[in-house]
C-alpha cells in the first residue's frame, strides 16, 4: 500500500494547490476550455478522496471507541465534507452536461456554488494528500 | 522577531479595524464629499494593505499548525489552531479571487453577477476582520511571551 498511498498522496496535493490557484487566478489567465479536464480530475480525485475517507473514518472510529481524538474528529470531518463537495460538485457538473456549457459569467446561483466546490475541492484534497504522505511516511 | 512580531501584529488589528469602521459608515447612509459609495476610504486603496494582511494571516497560522504539538487529544489550542488555519485558506482564496474579479472583469459582467461578487465581499470583510484581528493578537501575545 505504501507506493500507492505516496503516488496518491502527492497527486491530491498537487492538485489541491492547482485548484486553488486556478480558482484565484481564473479573471486573468484560465482559459475556458480548460475547466472540462479540470471537471473530469475533480471527480477523479473527488472518488478518490471519498474512498481513502472512508477507509480512515472506518479506522478511526473503530479504534477510538466512545473518545473523541483527533484521529477520530479529523477523519469524520474529512468524509463529511467530501460528501458534501462531492454532491455539490455533481449537481452543478451534471446541470452543465445536461443543459449545455454555461459561461462562468452567466448564471449566478451556479457561479455561487463553484465557489464553495473550488475551496472545498482545495482543501479536501490537498488535506487527504497530506495525510497519505504522513502515513506512507509512519508519522 | 519580538519587534517584528508587534509591527505585524499591530499592522494586522490596525487593518482590520479600519476595514470593520470603513464598512459600517458605508452602510450607514452618510455621503462623502470624495466617495460615492459612502465609504470613508475607497475600497481600492484599502484592498492592497488587506493583501498583506491575509498574507501574515495565512503564514501565521500555518507556522502555527506545524510547530503544534501532537498529543492526539483535542484540546483547546489544536482547535483554534485548526479553525484559524484553515479559514485562513478559505479567506484567501475568496479574498484575491474576489480582488482579482473587481479589478479585471467586473464593469464586463452582467449585473447580476456583479451582484453576486459585491455579495461575497459582505462575507470576505467580517470574516477578514475577525481573522486578521485574531492573528494580530496572537502576534502580539507572542511577542509578549518571547
Amino acid at each position: 500500500m505504501e507506493p500507492i498511498n505516496r503516488i496518491f498522496g502527492v497527486i491530491h496535493v498537487g492538485y489541491g494547490v492547482a485548484i486553488a490557484i486556478a480558482f484565484v487566478l481564473w479573471t486573468t489567465a484560465f482559459p475556458d476550455d480548460l475547466w472540462w479536464i479540470v471537471n473530469i480530475l475533480s471527480l477523479i480525485v473527488l472518488l478518490a478522496s471519498l474512498g481513502f475517507n472512508f477507509a480512515r473514518k472506518t479506522t478511526a472510529t473503530a479504534a477510538s471507541g466512545d473518545s473523541v481524538t483527533r484521529e477520530y474528529l479529523e477523519s469524520n470531518v474529512l468524509f463529511y465534507g467530501t460528501i458534501i463537495v462531492l454532491l455539490l460538485f455533481l449537481y452543478n457538473w451534471i446541470s452543465i452536461l445536461v443543459d449545455g456549457a454555461i459561461g462562468f459569467n452567466e448564471e449566478p446561483v451556479r457561479d455561487a456554488i463553484w465557489v464553495v466546490i473550488d475551496i472545498g475541492l482545495a482543501i479536501i484534497s490537498t488535506t487527504t494528500g497530506m495525510n497519505l504522505l504522513r502515513r506512507q511516511s509512519g508519522d | 522577531m519580538t519587534i517584528l512580531y508587534r509591527v505585524l501584529g499591530a499592522f494586522s488589528i490596525l487593518v482590520a479595524a479600519t476595514v470593520g469602521f470603513n464598512q459600517i459608515i458605508e452602510h450607514s447612509g452618510l455621503d462623502f464629499p470624495w466617495q460615492n459609495s459612502g465609504a470613508i476610504i475607497p475600497w481600492q486603496y484599502i484592498n492592497p494593505p488587506m493583501a498583506v494582511a491575509v498574507i501574515i494571516a495565512i503564514l501565521y497560522n500555518l507556522r502555527r499548525k506545524l510547530n503544534m504539538e501532537d498529543t492526539g487529544a483535542v484540546t483547546r489550542d489544536y482547535l483554534e489552531t485548526n479553525i484559524l488555519f484553515y479559514t485562513s485558506i478559505i479567506l484567501t482564496t475568496t479574498f484575491f479571487s474576489n480582488w482579482l474579479f473587481t479589478i479585471n472583469v467586473s464593469n464586463e459582467a452582467p449585473e447580476d453577477i456583479q451582484l453576486l461578487y459585491l455579495t461575497f465581499w459582505w462575507f470576505i470583510d467580517p470574516a477578514f476582520i475577525l481573522i486578521s484581528g485574531i492573528t494580530g493578537y496572537h502576534l502580539i501575545r507572542d511577542a509578549k511571551d518571547a
